[in-house]
């Protein structure tokens, strides 16, 4: 491997520094994102706590699977609630191109075609040959895209103009809605361990025993002071 | 540096993930879509039974119910019963409504301050209670401030919130009636009431 290293020019190692820094961007690109996206999936399962909250505080659900059950319940009906508009959209956005497709009597439509379909309005460009890596020679060419077709508006491309923004706007809305879903099922498994979670760490009944033990000091958990309690018992 | 590649690392990290990331989203997508048809059919059967596929549980229901009686009790309340923050009272309001002087009713049953008020004898006990009021207003056990003369009725001070429980005449509300009010033991209750026998309240509920 060293002697390969070693045989390399200078424009090759700066060409193998540039992919090993390409690469490092696109880590740090991915993370960048991923982590925006952890942020949000906790925010969107925060806004669980506004809907079980008043249940816990009033102690109506007071087990585990009680209010797993409960809220798992309540999160379905949220999704349904928010799921219902991108749902409609994509189903009218459906509904448009059977319609295009009866009145055409073309049921082989694909809608990203260039000639009648949504690729009418997109720049297309051909990337075939663009980089060519000879592994021999270490040598590296690029060519740039060439420019196939530019944008036109197409009448008869009516159908997909309407039905390709539509499912897109609809597809993620609902990727949206499910990315909710699956927070706010994490939000209902960590709030169900923790709401309930009787932990004893901290926790030393022979410490709690001496403290109470000790004159003039009052025991921990105790709601009534001894002076009131001498008052109680004058009475 | 160090922050460089921790990125990094958490991109890569993410990388590993994102398949299986991929898998869960489109897999929920789907149990999403059959649960909204499902849902979406009950719905419609609920609207055609007169209902509505609603937020609101029956638990929910209950929560409210508790803790919409519990606010009144608490001894430094923050919100009010509709959910506004409670602000500090100016000197000069001027006392409007003989609603303002409502004391907390106790609950009369050990039912009614487990499950809440039965909404329907409330309904049906609302008028009652407002006439009531109006009289308690005439009469003359109506507090001090109230006495006070034309010139000084515009810097009458709301007081409500000195009065103790104790200092309520509870005597002048009339119980409200719940389906347990037929019960034996809950006429002994009343009896010892009327007696003035011990009298147990769920003050701190």
């Amino acid at each position: 491997m060293l002697p390969i290293l070693l045989k390399l020019t200078e424009s090759d190692k700066r060409l193998l520094i540039a992919f090993l820094l390409i690469f490092i961007l696109i880590f740090v690109i991915v993370g960048a994102i991923g982590y925006l996206i952890v942020r949000v999936m906790k925010w969107q399962g925060k806004r669980l706590d506004s809907c079980v909250s008043d249940v816990v505080y009033s102690r109506v659900i007071t087990d585990k699977k009680t209010f797993s059950k409960y809220a798992h319940k309540k999160n379905w009906i949220i999704f349904y609630k928010a799921a219902r508009v991108p749902v409609i959209i994509m189903l009218v956005s459906g509904i448009i191109l059977v319609i295009r497709n009866l009145v055409y009597h073309d049921f082989s439509y694909d809608v990203f075609n260039k000639d009648d379909g949504f690729s009418t309005v997109l720049f297309l460009w051909n990337f075939d040959g663009m980089f060519i890596l000879d592994p021999l020679t270490l040598s590296f060419t690029f060519n740039p895209p060439q420019l196939v077709h530019s944008p036109e508006f197409v009448l008869t491309a009516w159908g997909s103009y309407l039905f390709v923004p539509g499912i897109a706007v609809g597809g993620l809305w609902y990727l949206w809605c499910v990315q909710s879903l699956i927070s706010r099922t994490l939000r209902i498994k960590k709030l169900s361990e923790s709401i309930f979670d009787k932990n004893l760490d901290k926790f030393n009944q022979n410490e709690q025993l001496m403290n109470s033990l000790n004159a003039g000091q009052t025991p921990l958990n105790s709601e009534v002071k001894p002076a009131e309690e001498n008052k109680s018992l004058d009475k | 540096m160090e922050s460089l590649f921790k990125s990094v690392g958490r991109g890569l990290l993410y990388l590993l993930v994102l398949p299986f990331f991929l898998l869960v989203i489109s897999g929920y997508a789907i149990a999403g879509l059959i649960v909204f048809i499902y849902l979406f059919f009950k719905s419609i059967v609920l609207f055609f039974m007169g209902r509505s596929l609603d937020i609101e549980l029956p638990e929910d229901k209950k929560a409210k119910q508790i803790i919409q009686k519990a606010i009144p009790a608490s001894t430094n309340p923050v919100i009010k019963q509709d959910g506004a923050p409670l602000r500090d009272t100016p000197d000069d309001i001027v006392v409007v409504s003989s609603k303002a002087f409502i004391p907390y009713d106790e609950p009369s049953t050990v039912e009614e301050a487990c499950f809440g008020l039965d909404i329907k004898s409330e309904k049906l006990s609302e008028p009652s209670k407002e006439k009531m009021i109006s009289e308690l207003s005439t009469d003359d056990t109506k507090p001090q401030s109230i006495n006070a003369t034309p010139n000084e009725e515009k810097k009458i001070v709301l007081e409500t919130h000195d009065l103790s429980q104790d200092d309520i005449p509870l005597g002048k509300y009339s119980p409200k009636k719940t389906h347990f009010d037929d019960l034996d033991d809950d006429e002994d209750e009343k009896q010892n009431k009327k007696e003035g026998g011990v009298d147990i309240h769920f003050k701190d509920f």
